[in-house]
């Protein structure tokens, strides 16, 4: 049996409520039709605001019930930040480089 | 510095503009990034909170947010007519909020409290008015 594919989504620049809920319900599109090998290029991301949060905690939740894997790449230390202070920090595994991003899922 | 003060409605696009505005200020203060990114966010994060929770009509609202610094404090105060909240009440994200429901949420006063160093919300004359409080050290 072929492994299934990976996904990479490019996650944009800003994550607040004007963005996250659309991010987010993008991304779940995704899982829903499959993609359950998903790595988040957070790499252009630079505002991760508690919406941002509240939609990868979508997401996650979303992979969780198809038994998918989620990993975030290339995440700014400022993002590092607000996923230590909301708790994700250990829950979300994080990467820098694609390669370790691909290991993850 | 003198207080700057700055105006804007309860319309979420209205919040990346004065974010902008503000950082200018404070990058010519020579406040360091990543006091800068804090301030920002945690503001940011007010004001959403404000835009989408405090009022109960489609009405445009006035907010009224100012910036005044020293040598190591940033000080912003908030200010909007919305409806009154108790800072102490915190939900949590799964709760269904009702339209009009001021509801500080878990993650977002969560971000702004570790954010900032002060965080005090008083009612006065019909209005909510907080103060959010950075101490920084500039580059220069």
């Amino acid at each position: 049996m072929r492994p299934q594919p990976i996904v990479i989504v490019e996650a944009p620049p800003r994550l607040d409520a004007t963005a996250s809920p659309i991010f987010g319900s993008f991304v779940i599109g995704l899982v829903e039709a499959g993609a359950h090998r998903l790595i988040l290029d957070f790499s252009a991301v630079g505002y991760l605001g508690s919406s941002g949060i509240r939609s990868l905690m979508l997401i996650s939740k979303s992979l969780a019930a198809h038994n998918g894997r989620l990993a975030l790449l290339g995440c700014h230390p400022t993002v590092t930040e607000v996923l230590r202070i909301c708790g994700l920090n250990e829950d979300l595994k994080q990467a820098e480089v694609i390669e370790d991003a691909r290991q993850c899922v | 510095m003198e207080t700057q003060t700055f105006t804007l409605h309860n319309r979420l696009e209205e919040i990346e503009p004065l974010q902008e505005e503000i950082k200018y200020l404070l990058q010519a203060r020579g406040v360091r990034l990543k006091h800068i990114h804090a301030i920002l966010l945690a503001l940011g994060e007010w004001l959403e909170n404000v835009i989408l929770h405090a009022y109960d009509d489609t009405a445009m609202h006035q907010i009224v947010v100012d910036l005044s610094a020293d040598e190591d404090e940033i000080r912003l105060s908030v200010s909007d007519d919305g409806t009154d909240f108790d800072l102490t009440e915190v939900a949590t994200t799964d709760q269904p909020i009702q339209p009009g429901q001021r509801i500080i949420t878990g993650q977002g006063i969560r971000l702004v409290r570790n954010l900032m160093d002060h965080v005090e919300h008083q009612r006065r004359d019909g209005r909510n008015q907080v103060v959010l409080i950075k101490q920084v050290i500039s580059q220069t």
